[in-house]
């Protein structure tokens, strides 16, 4: 508590003080300002301490009229004589309260004197003792500062990542960099203490042993981190012994702490830690591209980092998956410089992978209730099944082309006994669903292919801190949403059978005006939201979702998120019903927020809270470009040998572009795909493996090959005849 | 804390007492103000014999530092018969202005807890002890210090006159006022070593303010009158900016001090002594020689306005601040 008061509660007839609510005057250069945490202390009539935040404040001299004032100006604003008296001004802030300690009997708040809050202070209005020390559930948002002081703010992890709540919803207005920059700083805040709450490897860094490296060391997935947990134990022991850092922080094994610091004694990760992973979806240019880069970070950021106690470094483990373009070989992502290529893949998915999503991608006009039983009858009994029940041949039916070969068979039939019927379909539905069907791999070209080939997510090995980009800013509506809506799909159903590889999965979704609509039609992405949001939190399911309009967004969407984030907002935004309770200087102060400043709700608080946070500590999309060029439209010869060459560095592009030169782009292709599925340890020799055999050409010099007897006339250009 | 116990007189059936109970009807005690007198002045401004008007140029940066201003409050506490009781209030403080702020005044050491204070305050009883004892007003736990007499000087007659026992208590009530800021003023002048001091009224509450080289009295009301004829038409056509000729109030011959007139804002179309204000200050040369610039130090200090305060044409700002100060802390009565 700052030792001297800044101000006191005064209670007015006309401004009374409530049990919620309590009004305080201050001088006028005071630092208290929207936002600040204040605290009343009273002893009389009984012991009182009341935490409060500041949402509105007014201010007056002791002129009645502005008339007064001009006539005492002469009406000119800055007189030329002198003006020796300033009249006396006075601030009347208005705070809500936060806590009353003893919370019972709650009664209206008395008049004392009034303290700016300081660090504790901060923890207990927040309520934040309960869960925001060693061994609790804390997850740093950021520092909330006043009157040079930064004290961090936590959020709960179980109200956050569940079970108790879940999900997170920002919203602020587009190019401020606020909502893409909270949550990437939010990731890496969760990375750092869930599942080791109370860790903050700043006292290991003083000392000069970098979580960096303790986390670039190689490991399989969850294992491995849980090993990097071990790591961090031999480090502090190691750095106990000897001490980097002149100024070494005490790790006094004598001490309690009670409040999570950067001082905190660091905890590691144990074997029986949940596990987290990250799937962010880059829907607009580069914004999520270079999450493993690091960035620049002023001063003033490396601060704020080691207040907070989360390293001021890139993600350490990041996959990016893309489509192909429709070319088939160019990844349709801007991440195409070569020397970001090593953990960039391609997303490619066949018929088994999206016939479940079909309803996505077909309009309702298009699946009515027959073609519905149709494509329910070959989903069910048909796909990656032998099938030979009313047709000429047995069909096995795995790609769209086996697809297509099952429905010409089946229309033969149909044809041939001049029947109108094939089990129970007609013969018009079946043909309007071969359609439809057929045409998925055209319109999500790149993502869909018509053979075999499959190159997906790790499903069953998602990695502990681990995020996952599938990167969809490029490719068309539609195929973002079949790719939405399979991935969260998956993900839910494997969180349900416990096979996901991670407890817990933050799915990252931007654009919620686009995918979650508050009107509009009920499309599958926004039922898929609202599952997510409703029973997700039981499953381990966690949307975190940005847009710009929160009031356009699906209600049961916003209002399931448990935690609320947001950064500077337009006013016509504010001014819709759900901004209601805020009050009128806080509105303002959201209209006008800086870059770097966000205000929270949160279940444990009980009035929305004003924080800063520092920037991410990767590469900005827009940076990122600049400095890693893409490397746009590669020719076909040039982008197989890329593909190969990110799964084994050492191979020539030469090689492979001798291997490949004068074959067919879709043997190529086959060839590459199929060895981008199996990853095999040869990877140059699965490939030419997977490639036809190749008849070589001769040049047959004129009159024939001396001493050579042919047996017929060879076509040279021909190698397969 | 004093009108509560008063208060607690009037408890009780066959108490002597009866609490006044506030009403329109009711006679306020500051009703019974000055009354108008006459006294003689002579001009001494060097070179006259009858008083002139003088512009004494633009305002200029106030050398005042410090502003010394009182109040009283009082009204019918009881009634002891058809005597009334009166409870009194007086306050007085000297506020400084530091970075153009005005703040109470504090001397000494203030870390060390020896500091002093500019802030008096007092609660008293007035009534005429010829009438009530004051034994049972001490029965309710009021101490000696607090009680005053308002009968006259031994052998003159105090009739059971209502009018007259108020009239007798505003009075006291007036000198008491008075004798508090009398009090501040002297402290300033003996302890303060720069800076000048401005006064809301004559500077003739003690004779060492009256001798004080550095404080200035403010005079608003105007119950003396001074000039007539000529002279009284110079001075009631002063000019915004213009003072009169310095002259020497015949009222005060015990401390002598000097005195000018001096219009603060323009009186056109409005009453004759609108932002008229008589100026006082030691009767020295060297106020002869610094009339005009005492007086654009008191013109600059007409900003900011003193509205909505209805004297606003004569009340300085600082003078304003001081009474909005003890009044914020006066009792409600």
């Amino acid at each position: 508590m700052s030792i001297e008061p800044i101000g006191r509660v005064v209670g007015t007839e006309r401004k009374p003080n409530t049990p919620h609510e309590f009004h305080f005057w201050t001088a006028p250069d005071s630092p208290i300002g929207i936002g600040a945490l204040v605290k009343l202390r009273v002893d009389r009539p009984r012991p009182v301490t009341v935490y409060g935040i500041v949402v509105d404040g007014a201010a007056w001299t002791d002129v009645e009229s502005a008339l007064h004032d001009y006539i005492g100006m002469e009406g000119r604003p800055a007189p030329d004589f002198p003006i020796p008296t300033e009249r006396p001004e006075i601030r009347v802030y208005t705070a809500a309260v936060l806590r009353h300690e003893p919370e019972e009997p709650l009664q209206p708040v008395p008049g004392g004197p009034v303290y700016l809050a300081d660090d504790e202070d901060v923890r207990v209005a927040l309520r934040m003792d309960a869960y925001a020390k060693p061994g609790g559930t804390g997850i740093p948002i950021g520092l909330y500062t006043a009157a040079g002081l930064q004290a961090p703010v936590y959020l709960d992890a179980d109200f956050l990542l569940g079970p108790e709540a879940a999900h997170l919803n920002i919203t602020g207005v587009s190019g401020l960099a606020t909502k893409t920059s909270a949550v990437l700083f939010l990731l890496a805040s969760i990375f750092e203490y869930f599942g080791r709450t109370g860790a903050s490897v700043e006292g290991l860094r003083a000392r000069g042993s970098g979580l960096g490296e303790l986390r670039a060391a190689p490991g399989p997935a969850a294992p491995g981190h849980r090993a990097q947990g071990s790591g961090l134990r031999e480090l502090r022991a190691a750095s106990d012994a000897q001490p980097l850092s002149p100024e070494p922080q005490a790790l006094s094994p004598d001490a309690e702490p009670q409040a999570l610091s950067p001082d905190a004694e660091p905890q590691a990760l144990s074997p029986d830690s949940p596990t987290v992973a990250a799937l962010c979806f880059n829907v607009k240019g580069p914004d999520l591209l270079f999450l493993d880069q690091p960035a620049e970070l002023s001063e003033e950021d490396r601060a704020q980092y080691a207040r907070l106690g989360v390293p001021a470094e890139p993600f350490r483990k990041v996959r990016y998956y893309a489509p192909y373009k429709p070319d088939g070989f160019n990844l349709n992502t801007l991440r195409t410089n070569e020397a970001l290529t090593h953990n960039v893949e391609p997303l490619v998915w066949g018929l088994e992978q999206i016939l479940d999503f079909a309803e996505v991608l077909l309009t309702r006009e298009d699946v009515d209730a027959k073609a519905d039983a149709l494509i329910e009858f070959i989903r069910d009994r048909v796909v990656g099944r032998e099938w030979s029940d009313g047709t000429t041949r047995t069909h096995r039916v795995r790609t769209f082309q086996e697809l297509e070969d099952w429905f010409e068979d089946v229309l033969d039939v149909c044809e041939q006994n001049n029947w109108q019927a094939w089990k129970t379909h007609h013969v018009a539905t079946i043909r309007k669903v071969r359609n439809r069907l057929l045409n998925l791999s055209t319109r999500a070209k790149g993502l869909v292919s018509n053979d075999a080939t499959v190159n997906d997510l790790p499903w069953g090995a998602f990695e502990d801190r681990t995020v996952y980009v599938i990167d969809v800013a490029n490719v068309e509506p539609e195929a973002q949403d079949l790719i939405f809506a399979r991935v969260v799909n998956e993900a839910r159903e494997r969180l349900e059978r416990g096979a996901l590889g991670v407890d817990h999965l933050i799915v990252f979704v931007d654009e919620l005006n686009k995918y979650a609509p508050g009107d509009g039609p009920d499309t599958y992405v926004r039922k898929m939201l609202l599952d997510i949001s409703e029973r997700g939190r039981y499953l381990g399911l966690v949307l975190f979702s940005a847009q710009q309009f929160r009031s356009q967004v699906h209600k049961r969407v916003v209002g399931n998120a448990g935690t609320a984030v947001y950064g500077r907002m337009d006013m016509d935004e504010l001014a819709t019903p759900g901004y209601a309770t805020l009050s009128p200087a806080t509105k303002s102060k959201l209209a006008t927020l800086p870059k770097g400043e966000l205000m929270i709700r949160h279940p444990h608080f009980t009035q929305p809270i004003f924080v800063r946070f520092p920037r991410p500590a990767v590469l900005a999309g827009r940076e990122g470009v600049k400095r890693f060029e893409p490397a746009y439209e590669l020719p076909f010869e040039d982008a197989v040998a890329r593909h190969l060459k990110r799964l084994d560095r050492s191979i020539s592009a030469n090689a492979v572009k001798d291997l490949i030169a004068g074959r067919e782009e879709a043997e190529v292709l086959e060839a590459l795909h199929r060895t981008q599925q199996h990853r095999p340890e040869n990877v140059l020799a699965f490939f030419r493996g997977c490639l036809r055999k190749k008849v070589e050409r001769e040049t047959v010099p004129a009159g024939g090959a001396p001493g050579e007897r042919r047996g017929a006339v060879e076509l040279p250009d021909d190698p397969y005849a | 804390m004093l009108a509560t116990k008063l208060r607690s007189l009037a408890r009780g059936a066959d108490s002597p007492f009866r609490a006044a109970v506030a009403g329109p009807e009711s006679t306020p005690l500051e009703a019974h103000g000055d009354p108008i007198t006459e006294a003689d002045a002579e001009v001494i401004e060097p070179g006259l014999d009858r008083l002139g008007a003088h512009r004494v140029g633009a305002p200029s940066v106030s050398a005042f530092t410090a502003f010394l201003d009182g109040i009283q409050r009082s009204a019918v506490a009881l009634y002891h018969g058809p005597v009334p009781i009166v409870y009194a209030y007086a306050a007085a403080v000297v506020r400084t202005r530091v970075d153009r702020r005005m703040t109470t005044l504090e001397t000494g050491d203030v870390a060390g807890g020896l500091r002093t204070r500019y802030q008096e305050e007092r609660e008293g009883v007035f009534f005429p002890f010829r009438y009530v004892s004051p034994d049972a007003i001490r029965a309710a736990g009021v101490a000696d210090a607090a009680l005053h007499d308002t009968s006259p000087p031994d052998g003159e007659p105090l009739p059971l006159f209502p009018p007259a026992i108020y009239a007798r208590a505003a009075e006291a009530v007036n000198r008491w006022r008075e004798s508090l800021e009398g009090t501040l003023a002297d402290r300033w002048c003996r302890e303060s070593e720069d800076g000048w001091l401005l006064v809301d009224g004559s500077l003739t509450l003690t004779n060492e303010l009256a001798r004080c080289p550095r404080a200035v009295g403010v005079v608003k009301s105007h119950r003396t009158r001074f000039f007539d004829g000529d002279d009284a038409r110079t001075l009631l056509a002063l000019e915004p900016g213009e003072r009169s000729s310095v002259f020497r109030p015949g009222t005060r011959s015990f401390t002598p001090v000097y005195s000018w007139y001096l219009r603060l804002r323009s009186a056109a179309g409005r009453d004759a002594f609108f932002g008229l204000v008589r100026v006082e200050a030691a009767a020295t040369d060297e106020t002869l020689e610094r009339a005009d610039e005492i007086s654009r130090w008191l013109l600059a200090e007409t900003a900011p306005l003193s509205l909505p305060d209805t004297r606003w044409d004569r009340l300085l700002y600082p003078i304003r601040d001081c009474e909005e100060y003890l009044r914020t802390r006066a009792p409600r009565l």
